[in-house]
């Protein structure tokens, strides 16, 4: 199991491509709205969904992707679904 | 009250692999799958129900302030289709009327009212350089309001309301309902009027 912080550099690693705004994404903060802050286009969100799929071999389902807006609830979706898996 | 969305096919292409496998099945329903394998293009169908999807999300959470982003719940029903406009019905949060048109370059759809005829303007503004979009799109809706209100530019006012959904202020009341959407080099923003509403000035 990660932790938070090595979580945290994870998910950044996979947000990083879809990020249009570059300043914002240097202080990131558990808060960091990914539309409003970090400017990632709303069909990205799809492709930041199947990469933590990927990374994690963890599934989210559309109720837990519905709730991936911030890089915090983010992390809070993962950390459930390993903990399903585990 | 409106939404609007604007799709670059440019953009859309550099950015989104809509082939990539279990992409379509975290937006789309079965239906409209069946839709995007059946289509000619399929490309232009995938743009076409996401910005019906996205318009009548924007509409929806002006109303619930629910921002939850749950595409493939936001469902499409395409009742005309044709090369260049398609028109349908939106099931999200209750039913919204949509009106798309379409070119090579860009699709745009405006979600409004279910039972009502459609009032409102929609303006397509192709972008002059690659930044300060957000700057030239406010000005053309600025100009576009003085005529519209017969105001001076100055008296209109383009801010946020408190979920950053655009606000649309001339002197003290708020004329008509305003949405703008913005994607590679396009802008659109879409004008209904308020009539009707309890602030309206008109």
């Amino acid at each position: 199991m990660q932790t938070k912080d090595e979580l945290i550099t994870t998910l950044k690693k996979i947000v990083k491509p879809y990020v249009q705004d570059e300043q914002a994404f240097e202080h990131v903060t558990e808060s960091t709205d990914f539309i409003n802050d970090l400017k990632i286009n709303s069909a990205n969100l799809v492709d930041i969904a199947l990469d933590v799929e990927e990374e994690f071999d963890i599934v989210i389902d559309n109720e837990a992707m519905e709730r991936m807006l911030t890089v915090g609830s983010s992390m809070d979706v993962i950390t459930r679904k390993l903990a399903e898996k585990a | 009250m409106i939404g609007n969305d604007i799709v670059d096919l440019a953009q859309a292409k550099r950015d989104s692999n809509w082939r990539r496998r279990g992409y379509l099945d975290k937006i789309f329903t079965p239906h409209e799958q069946q839709l995007i394998e059946a289509a000619i293009d399929p490309d232009q169908m995938v743009w076409l129900l996401w910005s019906m999807k996205e318009s009548a999300y924007k509409r929806a959470v002006r109303r619930t302030y629910n921002r939850a982003f749950a595409p493939s719940k936001i469902v499409c029903h395409l009742t005309t289709s044709t090369v260049g406009a398609a028109e349908g019905f939106v099931f999200y949060h209750g039913t919204h009327q949509t009106k798309s048109v379409s070119t090579p370059r860009h699709i745009s759809t405006v979600a409004f009212s279910a039972n009502a005829m459609p009032s409102y303007t929609q303006v397509i503004v192709p972008f002059e350089t690659t930044d300060f979009h957000t700057y030239q799109i406010r000005k053309q809706i600025r100009q576009h309001c003085a005529r519209l209100f017969d105001t001076p530019e100055r008296e209109i006012l383009i801010s946020k309301d408190s979920i950053g959904a655009p606000l649309l202020t001339v002197g003290n009341s708020v004329p008509a309902s305003l949405s703008i959407s913005h994607h590679g080099l396009y802008g659109a923003f879409a004008i209904e009027s308020a009539a009707g509403l309890p602030n309206a000035v008109l």
